[in-house]
């Protein structure tokens, strides 16, 4: 049991880095936009990709355009896995909350077993064809003047759905640890447990004499 | 015994399957499971028995992944344009949130209403509905929101159920009034434009927002108790400096003169010069703003400037026709960036926090857009639709009682379920049957019904419009309803701990009448949802 907790510990913080991460994906995607919205409209830029096009064949704004979705994709599928830590995820909480928190852990532990887990294993599997089917065939953009590789991008999909996996045994391994361990492990997995009704789940928010949210307050990365 | 059950393998599971799967998927939501994790779950448990009884070969779930992954132009999360729009909305929400606008925005409503009776529940209204057009998500806006005016509201002897109710309702304005997060999904699901849905929202909104205004107007009116009125020595203001007025002015002059005389001075074409004028003026507003300091003058600037540029900037935009709903997106993304750094709150931390924050809110809408295209594509594999449409067919109505009908239960369903499951399980079962329906429709929206192909898809497309404006009024009022209106629970989350749940719910009431009336509004006026896109964008 204290080696369930212990790997727990480290999916948790893995699922977390990754998520936290590629939370920081938003920045290069704005920027991105603005460049592509802003050089569209300069004649001395638009001349200089023309060229580009010309020369080797790839032409500046599809690939901008291609990078914006290719950092939208990898922005919400990394992040799944944080999400699922961070209890962010939807829930319909109308039964939930006035069970205690041993059933609650019980009706979690059940449906990762039986729903959750065997799915993401489905979408880890399928994904995984398409990637390699995606890098066998050498699929490139299909406006041909684009950003090439695709394989990279939907082999995001597996990693993806790997982390929220990992988030999963996390979640499980510590909902064991809280319905079978011993006291200290029980005490131990009902820290990490994010997913009881009665801790609040929205982050204190406190604002200062301006008017403006002071920071620190609320921990949206959590702890860990 | 045994031939009932080959029976029912065989002919009753075979056909009803998908019946089989909604009930399931009710019954797993209720669990209290990540509502993703159900759907998953449910069209997993539910293929492998199709799988079983041969109804579907398990290569469907190949085509789960490739819906999930899109490409095709319409659906689909990653390889999609369109989708990019959302976590730039997010951002943008999340990030504005950080900056001192609202603040600013309420301290000056605040002044300019002290008159008018209820003034205070009025300036929160119409910040609701400014801060509206600059922000695509609610949540973190009621927080914000009753942060900044509950305590004072509650100090100057406002009623709790009228003070909570007004702000509630105010703040879930946000989802509707573009830039929309749930426009964006709906426009993307029932596939049509999003420039056009969010142009067309823009007149509902302000028809609710009109509605919170009155009734509070009437109310205060009435009974001056619930909504006392402001000392006049409270909050009192020096009009402003005469000297700085003239520069500002003298300036705003200047660049537009620049703008559009700018070929006079000889000035280069290679730069968009009305822009600039606006970036200039834009700049000249915030600077004049604080030398001003607190005076009125001074507190209209940055109070107003603000959300009119992040306004004119993404819905101008889309307007002119200059971006698309994505890249106007990104461009409000670097706005609310620029806007935090005038205002001196962009450091690391707030960075930090609103990226965080935005990734989360991204994961969470696109975990459920995952897990309910698993499910849509079973529920279609195993012939869901057909059942549901015979199930329409059965109940023999015509279409304005199905209509109707579609409006109650999408209200109902409100009671219990977020916007985000409604629009990605509900709407797309619902939109074909709209879609048959459009040549009955016609008449009420002032078209004729088309004769040939272009004319009847011009009918379909006006039709589907319409109502998808109508179910994002609807689920707006989802935000409201108790017991699971999420406004109410982010509000209670930050509410001083003397505002009751139960005069929460009570406060709420008036204002999901008033949002019932809204959607019968816009059903009977369908122009109101109409008539601006067409305008915008042509006939």
């Amino acid at each position: 049991m204290d080696f369930l907790l212990k790997t727990a510990g480290v999916f948790d913080k893995i699922a977390r880095g990754i998520g936290k991460a590629a939370s920081w994906l938003i920045v290069p995607l704005v920027f991105f936009i603005i460049f592509d919205v802003v050089t569209r409209k300069i004649d001395w830029i638009k001349n200089l990709s023309a060229e580009v096009t010309i020369n080797y064949g790839y032409s500046v704004s599809f690939i901008l355009q291609d990078l914006e979705w290719h950092f939208h994709g990898m922005l919400l599928l990394l992040t799944f896995g944080f999400g699922y830590l961070m209890n962010a995820h939807v829930r319909v909480d109308i039964f939930r909350e006035h069970c205690s928190r041993r059933r609650q852990t019980w009706i979690e532990t059940l449906g990762l077993i039986i729903f959750a887990i065997p799915f993401l294993l489905v979408m880890i599997k399928f994904s995984f064809d398409m990637a390699y089917a995606s890098f066998l065939q050498g699929e490139g953009s299909e406006s041909q003047v684009g950003l090439g590789w695709r394989w990279i991008i939907k082999s995001f999909l597996v990693f993806g759905f790997l982390v929220a996996l990992l988030a999963a045994l996390a979640t499980l391994f510590r909902c064991l640890g809280y319905l079978f361990g011993n006291p200290a492990q029980h005490a131990e997995a009902e820290q990490g447990i994010q997913f009881f009704t009665d801790v609040g789940v929205l982050p204190k928010v406190e604002l200062d004499e301006n008017g403006v949210e002071k920071t620190g307050t609320g921990k949206p990365g959590g702890e860990g | 015994m045994l031939e009932y059950w080959e029976w029912f393998i065989d002919d009753h599971l075979y056909e009803y399957i998908g019946a089989y799967m909604f009930v399931a998927l009710a019954l797993a939501l209720f669990t209290g499971l990540p509502v993703a994790f159900a759907l998953g779950g449910i069209s997993l448990i539910f293929g492998l028995i199709a799988v079983w009884i041969d109804a579907v070969d398990f290569q469907v779930f190949f085509a789960v992944i490739n819906r999930v992954w899109g490409g095709d132009g319409q659906s689909g999360a990653v390889q999609n344009p369109i989708l990019v729009a959302i976590p730039c909305f997010v951002f943008m929400g999340t990030m504005l949130e950080k900056s001192r606008v609202a603040a600013d925005l309420l301290h000056i409503l605040q002044i300019m209403l002290k008159r008018v009776p209820g003034g205070l529940a009025l300036s929160v209204t119409v910040m609701g509905t400014i801060m509206a057009a600059t922000t695509g998500i609610i949540g973190a806006s009621v927080v914000m929101m009753t942060l900044l005016a509950l305590p004072t509201m509650l100090k100057r002897g406002y009623d709790p159920a009228l003070a909570t109710g007004t702000i509630a309702a105010s703040a879930t304005l946000g989802i509707l009034i573009p830039p929309s997060i749930m426009l964006v999904l709906m426009a993307n699901l029932l596939v049509v434009s999003v420039g056009n849905l969010f142009i067309g929202a823009i007149l509902p909104g302000l028809v609710l927002s009109g509605l919170y205004f009155v009734y509070i107007l009437v109310r205060a009116s009435l009974n001056p108790s619930i909504a006392p009125p402001i000392r006049d020595d409270e909050i009192d203001m020096q009009p402003g400096k005469p000297i700085n007025i003239l520069i500002y002015v003298g300036l705003c002059v200047f660049a537009v003169f620049l703008a559009y005389e700018g070929d006079v001075l000889g000035l280069s074409e290679d730069i968009n010069w009305p822009l600039m004028a606006f970036l200039a003026v834009f700049g000249i507003s915030m600077f004049i703003g604080k030398r001003e300091g607190n005076t009125l003058f001074g507190g209209i600037l940055k109070g107003f400037m603000p959300p009119i540029f992040l306004i004119v900037l993404v819905l101008g935009s889309i307007f002119a026709g200059w971006a698309t709903p994505t890249e106007a997106a990104g461009v409000g993304a670097f706005g609310s960036m620029i806007l935090a750094w005038v205002n001196g709150t962009l450091t690391y931390n707030v960075m930090r926090e609103v990226c965080h924050r935005t990734g989360l809110t991204t994961a969470m809408i696109f975990f459920i857009f995952v897990g309910a295209t698993a499910f849509s594509t079973l529920f279609r594999n195993v012939y869901g639709e057909d059942l549901i449409i015979e199930f329409i067919e059965w109940l023999e109505l015509s279409p304005w009682p199905l209509l109707l009908l579609l409006m109650f239960a999408v209200f109902m369903l409100g009671f219990f379920f977020d916007f985000l499951e409604i629009t990605l399980i509900i709407l797309p079962v619902f939109a074909p049957v709209i879609r048959v329906m459009a040549p009955a429709f016609a008449p009420h929206l002032g078209l004729e019904p088309g004769t040939n192909q272009a004319a009847i898809d011009f009918v379909e497309d006006q039709v589907i419009y319409w109502f998808a404006i109508l179910v994002a009024v609807n689920l707006q009022t989802s935000f409201l309803t108790p017991p699971f209106g999420f406004a109410l629970f982010y509000m209670k989350g930050v509410a001083p701990s003397s505002v009751k749940m139960q005069e929460i719910y009570r406060g709420i009431i008036p204002f999901v009448t008033l949002q019932v009336i809204g959607i019968l509004i816009v059903l009977e006026f369908p122009q109101l949802a109409l008539w601006l896109p067409s305008l915008v964008f042509g006939k």
